[in-house]
């Protein structure tokens, strides 16, 4: 009996094993080959501002060769001035801020000051979609010369092969606030960072460190939100920019947009406009658009949904004043999201160069243990030192940060963003004539 | 931290490799169909890791 079952069994051999291991190779070939493209980060072009190219492993260098790492884009004038760092995609499902920070990479010029742009924050989450909320992985804008270009949708958290397992609560470093378990990956809640931790963690150590090596004025961080949730039209703002962010405010109402200025409540931690703030010399603001495509509400994703930003769904519960938030019938454009972040960024920076010293509001909320709690020791900053350098600010006599050859909010609106997309780098007489222009 | 960088990274590869090879044997050495079968299943996920997740 058991030398029939054997006999029976006995039906593999080499040959079944090596068509076995073809057929297995193929399958992982097709299968990898798609699965691969998932990590092409889509190309941005350098324009005629950008003097030289950072990665983000720079700064942290664990994540030299991590799918954390991410170039930052660096627009020097070359003269005395301040520093601000433009941070897009913290949150890759929401591309509002993405492409407000590829317009300064492929326009903006410099004259006064530096810039610094990262387009991709969290590089890790455009490598894959959120599971089970049928986004688009894609989405494409075409440039004046006809040709197309496509940009990643990506999760709102760091790729889960980069980061696994979430844990069943994620404790906030270093203030030990409880937060959901899948949060551990969201970066705009690992501020302000631990050379230890995990790839978000590592990521936000970066942006820390680069406030601190450059000695960063400003930063802001662009966010997009679902519009029936509360916080959009509005930038959230650390307390030592209270004074700034409401003059911004006022100037955007001059140009028809209105921005809701809201103070960055004091517990709250890991988001990076409370704690670059506290644990940096910059004062940190996060600006907020609002999406539809990424909103609980909306109906169908397509990828018109992302750049059209009309919803029938969204304009039902308008109709029948379910929403508390501003939405409009007519749709929101990615030109009115990417246009309100762009408008915003230029707004502070004139502001800040004009206001000088009293652009920073007093500020002692820092957290009382500075030396024990914050990274601080890996940054061989002593505890009394950097509260001296928090308060202050950046030292220099000079902090102006003057930013050219932008498009206006009303020009992104009347021409669409595509006209201010690039198809290659700036040739090198493109940048003289930038330049000579600009001075 | 560096150890626990490298502990982290390599040895984990290793591991993933070790087991690959011997599911491969396996693949090359079973008799049974059914068994060669398994194998390659086995297969996808730590070669999928091995190759394109490090």
């Amino acid at each position: 009996m058991s030398e029939n079952n054997s006999a029976k069994k006995g039906c593999g051999n080499f040959l079944t094993g090596l068509i076995l291991a073809a057929a297995l190779g193929a399958a992982i070939f097709t299968v990898g080959k798609e699965f691969r493209y998932q990590f092409n980060v889509e190309p941005i072009y350098k324009g005629p501002g950008v003097t030289s190219v950072k990665m983000l492993s720079d700064y942290n260098p664990f994540l030299k060769g991590t799918n954390g790492d991410s170039k930052v884009y660096v627009l020097d004038s070359g003269k005395p001035g301040g520093t601000f760092i433009i941070m897009g995609g913290s949150h890759p499902t929401e591309p509002g801020g993405l492409l407000a920070a590829v317009l300064f990479v492929e326009n903006a010029v410099v004259t006064e000051g530096k810039v610094m742009v990262v387009p991709h924050s969290n590089n890790s989450g455009f490598s894959t979609c959120e599971p089970g909320l049928g986004h688009v992985p894609y989405f494409h804008i075409a440039t004046p010369s006809g040709k197309v270009r496509y940009f990643r949708y990506g999760n709102r958290g760091a790729n889960p092969v980069d980061q696994f397992p979430d844990p069943d609560m994620y404790l906030h470093y270093p203030s030990g606030q409880n937060l959901a378990a899948d949060e551990i990956r969201n970066l705009d809640r690992a501020h302000p960072g631990n050379p230890h931790g995990l790839l978000s963690q590592q990521i936000a150590y970066a942006f820390n460190r680069m406030c601190w090596d450059e000695g960063a004025d400003m930063i802001i961080d662009h966010h997009e939100a679902p519009p029936e949730k509360p916080l959009v039209n509005a930038i959230c703002v650390h307390q030592k920019g209270i004074d700034l962010t409401s003059e911004m405010a006022l100037a955007l109402e001059e140009q028809d947009i209105k921005m809701r200025v809201e103070i960055s409540p004091i517990p709250l931690h890991g988001f990076s406009h409370r704690e670059l703030g506290d644990y940096t010399p910059a004062i940190a603001f996060l600006s907020e658009t609002p999406n539809p495509s990424q909103g609980s509400a909306r109906g169908v994703t397509y990828e018109e949904l992302i750049i059209d930003g009309k919803d029938e769904v969204y304009r039902h519960l308008l109709e029948d004043n379910l929403l508390k938030v501003d939405y409009k019938s007519e749709g929101v454009t990615l030109n009115e999201r990417a246009g309100r972040n762009v408008a915003t960024d230029l707004s502070l920076a004139e502001i800040y160069s004009d206001l000088g010293e009293d652009a920073r509001n007093e500020y002692g909320g820092y957290p009382k243990a500075l030396g024990e709690l914050n990274p601080d020791a890996a940054l061989k900053i002593d505890g009394a030192k950097a509260l001296e350098m928090l308060a202050k600010g950046p030292e220099g006599e000079n902090r102006k940060i003057v930013i050219t050859n932008m498009p206006s909010y009303d020009d992104i609106m009347q021409n669409g963003i595509g006209r201010y997309l690039r198809d290659a780098d700036a040739t090198a007489e493109e940048i003289e004539a930038v330049k000579k222009a600009a001075d | 931290m560096a150890i626990q960088y490298i502990i982290m990274k390599y040895a984990y590869l290793l591991m993933v490799a070790f087991f690959s090879v011997l599911f491969i044997y396996n693949l090359f050495t079973q008799k049974s169909l059914a068994k060669q079968i398994g194998c390659a299943i086995l297969l996808i996920p730590f070669l999928l890791r091995l190759f394109l997740l490090h």
